[in-house]
């Protein structure tokens, strides 16, 4: 285990609750809440890459929006430790306390195309967060836009014209270079590279590393891609219906996952070499109805190892040592098939 | 189901050819070649992937091979299937109506755009039943909830009467799958048929895709640009690039021997599960437009061996390297005879 570096972000009991209906009409009756995050809690360290990996609606999304403030969580804590020592619960914060998080938390959205205004210029686009925030004079915001498109490949000829003339690479480069002119500490890729080719995918995740290195950027990084969280992150938590069910570092979830619904994310990926044979653990069913989840574990109707335990108590994550999370009644009992273990090279 | 005997023979007929294919599109800015010179086979039972980044050209070959093309676009070429050019048949013709749901079909990608949201499931797929296989709709009816079973819908007689907005996505792509084979065709086009599937979803798919293709005996043509789906599901691989097939060999041929410098640094810039890699090795550069290209190696500007004066002078041929592996690419020959064309 690498040595544990300082927390900057420590989150705590997040929820995040929709209001739901019940039909339509003038006589709709209100419902049970649709519970989208409950009781999240986990920490973000100086530095490090965490991946938020899961299947649609299992609330990764939200999750990492809750955390930048993009949507309002319902209860919880996001605490934020600044570079002088002090914290701040950034989902309390008001005025000068939350420009000054909002500077260092940032978001890089998932579409290219939807995410930058047709109507503003480059310049515009990547300027914006220091006018808005930072209450730097216009010479300041000049240089630190012309050394954030330097950094992120973007041409200095490029600032004057409209988002529209860019391919999706780069727009996503320029969506880069928006997040970063802040200076961030933590910065949420929300499924950053899922839109490009794979060649471009390549160029835009070797330039996030290359800048984390740089600036010593924690990531959240939210993707449903395994492959590209593997090569990525050092630590993963995989979600299922609004819950953290496993934590752990990269390397030791791929080796030996804890939890089955783990087991079977891994095991799904198509893995790009024709002599590799896979024992496939293909799941029945599908993710349940986040609106009416399963009772006790949530996981349990899709899972080949449930007992009558499963069916009535939901299982809290546990600390299993090592960096280790897991929310399973058996992670102690069950002897769980990883990637690397599989993969004969 | 092959037989190992009956392979040389399928080689020797194949069950659908297409040869020297090329669609252009008339555009305000210029001539568009979305596919040059495209030539591929393939057998009974068999699974050929055609790879490929956006915009090379992949998804415009598959609906060619149903006679579904943009209105204006020019096609030259062949088509075998069996004995009849699908290039040459009148669109919306009776020959291809004939064909098209019944001999060849297709999957598309985004089942939630696929359906129409004011029919039900069922209606959607005896639709194709009632044109090709019986007249009775009854007897439609009960070849459409015996096919949904066997895609693994549960309770298909209730799902038959639903419309698609009560299907999940993972429930829809098997509907489609379900629409798509409700003919028993001999060739199954499937264009991007999990992308927009999670990956526990997407790997029952492709499990089911597998097994119809042994009960049915169907050849799949799989249009993704997935590698890690190719090595699973593939007998063979076309990569495409700007339009053109620029390498094509059997699917590990392809992962263990690339040849063209795009199909290398295609395969070098996947982030790969069983290896441990500090940075990904990246095709620098992106995809030109073609349109009004100049005849030269479409890779050129980002080919990091390309030879000055020979790559960007002329058009590359198709080199065989051995009996099933070709790649265009001057590296590995085609340069000397012929001289330089014009």
């Amino acid at each position: 285990m690498k040595e544990m570096k300082e927390i900057i972000v420590d989150v705590q009991n997040l929820v995040k609750e929709y209001p739901s209906q019940d039909g339509g009409g003038l006589f709709r009756k209100a419902s049970a809440p649709v519970k989208a995050l409950s009781d999240v809690s986990f920490a973000l360290r100086k530095g490090e890459t965490l991946s938020l990996v899961g299947e649609s609606g299992c609330g990764k999304t939200t999750l990492g929006r809750c955390l930048a403030r993009g949507i309002e969580a319902t209860s919880g804590q996001v605490n934020f430790q600044t570079p002088d020592g002090r914290k701040i619960d950034f989902l309390k914060a008001k005025q000068q306390e939350f420009k000054e998080v909002r500077q260092s938390i940032q978001m890089i959205f998932q579409d290219p195309y939807a995410s930058l205004n047709p109507r503003m210029t480059v310049y515009d686009i990547i300027s914006e967060p220091l006018r808005a925030l930072s209450g730097l004079s216009k010479t300041e915001i000049d240089e630190r836009v012309i050394e954030m498109a330097r950094q992120t490949g973007l041409n200095n000829s490029f600032l004057r014209r409209y988002p529209h003339a860019f391919s999706g690479g780069q727009r996503q480069r320029i969506g880069i270079a928006r997040a970063l002119v802040t200076r961030p500490k933590v910065v949420v890729c929300d499924e950053a590279v899922s839109a490009l080719d794979v060649s471009i995918q390549a160029q835009i995740i070797n330039l996030l590393k290359d800048l984390q290195r740089e600036y010593e950027i924690t990531y959240l990084f939210i993707s449903h891609d395994l492959s590209v969280v593997k090569h990525i992150s050092d630590r993963i938590a995989v979600m299922y219906l609004g819950r953290i069910i496993e934590l752990a570092e990269t390397e030791e979830l791929f080796r030996r996952p804890m939890h089955p619904y783990s087991e079977a994310l891994l095991s799904a990926v198509p893995n790009p070499d024709p002599d590799r044979k896979v024992e496939r653990i293909v799941l029945q069913g599908e993710v349940p109805n986040p609106a009416n989840p399963p009772s006790g574990c949530h996981f349990h109707p899709r899972c080949p190892h449930r007992t009558e335990l499963c069916e009535k108590a939901l299982p809290p994550l546990q600390d299993m040592g090592g960096g280790r999370f897991v929310a399973c009644h058996y992670a102690n009992e069950l002897t769980l098939q990883g990637v690397e273990s599989l993969v004969a090279q | 189901m092959v037989e190992a005997a009956e392979t040389a023979e399928q080689q020797a007929h194949p069950l659908l050819r297409v040869e020297d294919l090329n669609i252009h599109l008339p555009s305000d800015g210029g001539l568009l070649k979305a596919v040059s010179g495209v030539s591929f086979q393939i057998a009974k039972g068999k699974t050929l992937g055609i790879v490929g980044e956006s915009g090379c050209g992949k998804s415009i070959t598959g609906k060619t091979l149903l006679g579904i093309q943009p209105k204006h676009a020019v096609t030259s070429g062949s088509v075998w299937f069996g004995d009849v050019d699908i290039v040459k048949l009148k669109k919306n013709g009776r020959e291809i109506r004939a064909i098209r749901g019944s001999k060849i079909a297709m999957i598309f990608q985004e089942p939630m755009t696929a359906f129409s949201p004011l029919y039900t499931i069922g209606n959607q797929i005896i639709e194709s039943i009632l044109l090709h296989r019986t007249r009775n709709k009854q007897e439609a009816k009960g070849m459409a909830i015996d096919i949904l079973r066997r895609v693994g819908i549960s309770n298909p007689e209730k799902r038959f009467n639903q419309y698609p907005h009560e299907f999940s996505g993972g429930m829809m792509q098997r509907a489609m799958i379900a629409m798509a084979l409700a003919c028993e065709p001999e060739v199954l086009i499937a264009d991007e048929p999990t992308t927009a599937l999670d990956v526990t979803i997407q790997a029952q798919v492709l499990e089911l895709m597998k097994q119809l293709q042994q009960e049915f005996g169907m050849a799949i043509i799989f249009i993704t640009h997935d590698l890690g789906i190719v090595a699973e599901m593939c007998d063979e691989v076309a990569v495409m690039y700007l339009g053109k097939v620029v390498e094509q060999a059997p699917v590990r041929e392809i992962f263990h021997n690339p040849k063209h410098p795009y199909t290398r640094g295609l395969l070098r810039s996947i982030p790969m599960i069983g290896s441990r890699k500090e940075r990904l090795e990246s095709i620098e550069g992106t995809v030109p437009i073609p349109i009004n290209r100049a005849p030269m190696c479409g890779f050129y500007e980002r080919c990091k061996d390309r030879i000055a004066g020979v790559c960007d002078a002329q058009d590359v041929p198709q080199v065989q390297l051995a009996e099933n592996h070709s790649v265009r690419c001057f590296l590995h020959g085609g340069r000397s005879e012929g001289g330089v064309q014009p």
